[in-house]
């Protein structure tokens, strides 16, 4: 290291194995350097092909005995297209079948397909069961990947906010009973975002026998889940609370002696006030904060706030359009529109919201902020009902949200509105061509897309004398992806 | 036959394996034809006429009447794809003129260029060039070896903080001599990574085979014929691969086991590195390419070629050139050490004969891989162990094909670490696909 001069070749020398000592007798060095040189020249080779190899003494694991059958070969290849993609939905496709059909992935795509559990929490259940034995032993080496298969009642019961997000999401899965029973007994462990976050989910699940939890939850200190639950409280029938409004309903809304369905039916709205117990439960104003609304008009206007909408049907005997539309004609009941439509919102009534596109279509002069509110309606709709508002052409002006619309129509669709709905993106988007972020919401649709149109890509292409590239390439990738989910559709696992 | 992973490795680029994999169905094809020697089909484009696209199965050379400037065209791939996927679509029929003649003139192509370049140039010039280099080189050598000699004066500790010009001068002096490969092996000391643990050993090794190539050389008769090749060829001495063709070759069935790509200078080199399935003799091929020439098609890792190899020295382990090679078929089975001694016994022959020799190709049966405390090992049946080198995504493959079971490798050894190309998974061997820079 710090040159020849320094170096002690006489005890380098004497430190060589016979055979070496006898090859360098044989070579006259003119220097230090020279002898140095060619000690090394034998002495390093020698080293290395003399090392032996260090001993590993601990005992190593293996993975257990696969039980299920692993993914037909074609199958498999399916993946290696789909993870060149990189789209969620068919990643969730593709494993969503092989777990239904209790095969695993082939060994070599276990990590790949961890690593895209690791990075799509909703992946994770799919990805579990996907990977198999093998998969949970391999996961067990990374510390990325072994919170993923730790058992969900210890994720549960030990992780981290994110950990328990995960566990929670793979108990609705399972049964949406068993994540409310999980939610009941920890409830009083969670902080106040922990427990609005898991309440959320498990709201749509409430039913008569969950009476006692939404009432402690009413008074709970977090106001989201306060919220939820007072929605849930007012709108399962046969419940004290349910029978209590509904007889409060029939105090305040009276159709007239003519009928809503005669020529000119009217809605008759009495103002009372409201028994204390409600005005607390509810948390309604008892001060009107608005100059069109006395006080008793304003408790009413909050009261339609928080009673399912369904209720006023069934008071008035009538269909929500017909209600929706006598109360737009009457220039003292218009006022009382806005708090019914968030009525509708809050309670995801789909045959209210229907009844709003409908209204909206042609929107009556006076009606404030009708149209504000078509998002919201449209995540209310079922997938049917938002296909018969788009060929009808009802939900037009909402055209900004045109795709996320069509990606709210969760079910197959047939070739006819397929056809359709390329036909009428193509003369939207054609022209003025596809922005990335649209992009990644138009290859969504291929997961309802018919494949019945993918002979017919030419139908929707500009013509061959226009280049159009964006919309050509958009094209080309939501066939790509209506050919994968046909492939995975049709495919054995 | 050949697998899709294998042909997609030779499009040219992302787009192409996409539209490739598009046109692999062999219903979209009008026509779908084989020899013994080709394969050929027509598929309809945007012209009149369907396009007519070939392929020499012997050197995997590909040509369409498309109007693509790509090389393999995506309708080229599509056809060997259809090929790799469903052979028995392909009827054996005699070639059409278009697929015969295109054959032919490809044969006579590379007889004439033979022909050409084996052509004796003036011998008494010839030999004049040869001593007058001869004399320069060793000039430049008896320099390299005072700078040697100075380096191991100074102390390896004055190494790390040389200035790049300390080495790049006597690079330089030796491509003035004319022992190019010595410029390499300076420039070779130069980049040792001087912050890493270890790079003492590293730079000593270095320089002492600078200073066994540059004492052996003048000395040449002193050593045995096929080394004495080998140590030309180390120095700078270039041989035309023509005179290697000419040479007798080795017949058997060449398992190419992986590639590794590296650019020196403007060049990108490819290094293929192969085993004899029967004669477990190991070599390596060259490819050279200068941007934006083609890659040759012949070599795909992970397959067999059956044909014969001549070789540039008959060392141990030398570069090799194909002869004549047939059909490539994929590798269906790899045999192998079973022992990390055994391997070291090979790497010890090899070093005994080729002490600049650090890595053979070689296969590895029946080995555990372990990653035990961020390292990632492979067990022999002896509880011996060697360090995998490789990306973290070909180790998590490795791992989980074995599972915890004994697997088979392929890869590139030294003493101490070992690097994968590949795997054998049930029966099939599957390439990590990805060169490995050196």
């Amino acid at each position: 290291m710090l040159g020849s001069a320094r170096a002690n070749l006489d005890d380098l020398k004497a430190a060589l194995p016979k055979e070496l000592a006898e090859m360098l007798q044989g070579n006259a060095s003119n220097s230090r350097e020279e002898e140095l040189l060619h000690i090394m020249s034998l002495a390093l080779p020698y080293i290395k092909a003399g090392s032996q190899a260090p001993q590993f003494t601990k005992a190593t694991t293996k993975a257990e005995e696969e039980k299920l059958a692993y993914a037909s070969h074609p199958y498999a290849d399916l993946y290696h297209q789909i993870e060149r993609e990189g789209t969620l939905f068919l990643l969730k496709s593709w494993l969503k079948k092989l777990t239904q059909a209790n095969k695993v992935c082939l060994p070599h795509q276990i990590p790949s397909i961890l690593s895209s559990g690791h990075k799509n929490k909703e992946l994770i259940f799919y990805v579990q069961q996907a990977i198999g034995k093998r998969g949970k032993w391999l996961a067990q080496q990374d510390s990325r990947w072994r919170k993923m298969i730790t058992p969900l009642e210890e994720s549960w019961e030990f992780g981290s906010f994110s950990i328990r997000q995960q566990a929670f999401q793979s108990f609705l899965t399972i049964s949406p009973q068993l994540a409310i029973d999980k939610y009941t007994a920890a409830a009083s462990s969670l902080s106040a975002k922990e427990r609005a976050w898991f309440f959320e989910r498990i709201t749509p699940y409430f039913s008569a026998e969950h009476l006692p939890l939404i009432e402690s939850a009413l008074k709970d200190r977090s106001k989201v889940v306060q919220h939820h639950a007072t929605i849930s409280w007012t709108k399962i029938p046969g419940t004290s609370s349910y029978e209590f409004i509904k007889e409060t309903c029939q105090k305040i809304f009276e159709k007239d002696s003519q009928g809503l369905n005669a020529i000119s039916p009217k809605i008759l709205i009495h103002p009372i006030d409201l028994p204390p117990e409600l005005i607390k439960q509810l948390g309604i104003d008892e001060e009107s904060l608005d100059n069109s609304f006395t006080n008793q008009e304003y408790q009413i206007f909050q009261f339609i706030w928080h009673i399912p909408p369904a209720l006023l049907s069934q008071q008035l005997d009538a269909k929500p359009i017909g209600i929706l539309k006598t109360l737009a004609k009457d220039k003292s009941l218009q006022k009382y529109i806005p708090a019914l439509i968030q009525a509708i919102i809050n309670y995801a009534d789909n045959e209210w919201a229907m009844a709003y596109f409908e209204l909206a279509d042609k929107p009556p002069k006076g009606v404030k902020d009708l149209l504000a509110h078509g998002q919201a309606m449209l995540e209310i709709l079922s997938p049917s009902q938002l296909k018969q508002l788009y060929l009808n052409n009802k939900i037009s002006w909402l055209k900004d949200h045109e795709l996320d619309t069509l990606n709210k129509i969760t079910e197959p669709w047939d070739h006819y509105f397929s056809d359709s709905v390329l036909l009428r993106l193509k003369t939207k988007y054609m022209h003025s061509g596809v922005y990335y972020a649209l992009q990644g919401s138009m290859v969504q649709l291929a997961e309802w897309i018919s494949p019945e149109v993918l002979p017919n890509l030419k139908k929707y292409l500009p013509p061959h004398d226009e280049r159009k590239e964006s919309w050509r390439q958009a094209m080309g990738k939501l066939f790509r992806h209506i050919e994968l989910t046909q492939k995975i559709n049709t495919t054995n696992p | 036959m050949l697998t899709e992973q294998q042909v997609l490795s030779l499009a040219p680029d992302a787009s192409s394996i996409k539209a490739g994999q598009k046109l692999a169905l062999s219903s979209k094809w009008s026509r779908l034809e084989r020899s013994d020697r080709a394969i050929w089909g027509e598929i309809k484009g945007s012209g009149k006429n369907p396009y007519q696209t070939r392929i020499d199965l012997k050197d995997m050379a590909f040509k369409c009447t498309c109007p693509s400037r790509k090389f393999p065209c995506k309708h080229g791939l599509a056809l060997l794809l259809v090929y790799a996927k469903e052979v028995g679509k392909f009827e054996t029929t005699e070639e059409p003129e278009w697929v015969s003649s295109w054959l032919d003139q490809r044969g006579q192509r590379a007889e004439k260029k033979q022909q050409k370049e084996v052509k004796q140039a003036d011998p008494t010039a010839q030999a004049k060039r040869k001593a007058k280099r001869e004399e320069k080189i060793l000039d430049g050598l008896q320099e390299l070896r005072q700078w040697t000699q100075d380096a191991v004066r100074n102390g390896l500790a004055q190494l790390p903080a040389q200035n790049p010009a300390y080495f790049e001068r006597m690079a330089a002096r030796m491509v003035d001599a004319q022992a190019s490969g010595m410029a390499a092996r300076i420039r070779g000391l130069q980049q040792i990574n001087y912050q890493e643990s270890g790079w003492q050993l590293q730079a000593m090794e270095k320089l002492s085979e600078i200073w066994t190539l540059s004492t052996a050389y003048p000395s040449l008769e002193n050593l045995p014929q096929p080394v004495q090749e080998e140590v030309k060829t180390l120095i700078g001495w270039t041989t035309k691969k023509e005179e290697v063709l000419a040479k007798e070759g080795l017949q058997d069935k060449w398992q190419i086991l992986g590639m590794e790509e590296y650019e020196d200078g403007r060049i990108t080199v490819q290094k293929y590195w192969i085993k004899g399935k029967e004669s477990g003799k190991r070599c390596f091929m060259l490819q050279f390419l200068v941007p934006g020439q083609m890659r040759s098609l012949t070599l795909l890792p992970g397959t067999e070629v059956e044909g014969s190899l001549s070789f540039y020295h008959h060392t141990l382990l030398s570069r090799a050139e194909l002869k004549e090679g047939i059909m490539t078929l994929p590798i269906t089975k790899l045999e192998g050490f079973r022992t990390i001694d055994h391997l070291q016994a090979e790497l010890t022959k090899v070093l005994a004969q080729q002490p600049w020799q650090h890595h053979i190709p070689c296969v590895m049966e029946g080995i555990l891989p372990i990653w035990e405390e961020e390292k990632f090992l492979l067990l022999d049946a002896h509880k011996a162990v060697m360090e995998i080198q490789c990306s973290d995504e070909d180790r998590w493959q490795i791992m989980a094909v074995s599972g915890g079971h004994p697997i088979t490798l392929a890869g590139i050894s030294s003493f101490n670490t070992f690097r994968p190309f590949g795997i054998m998974v049930n029966g099939r061997y599957q390439y990590f696909n990805h060169a490995t820079i050196s």
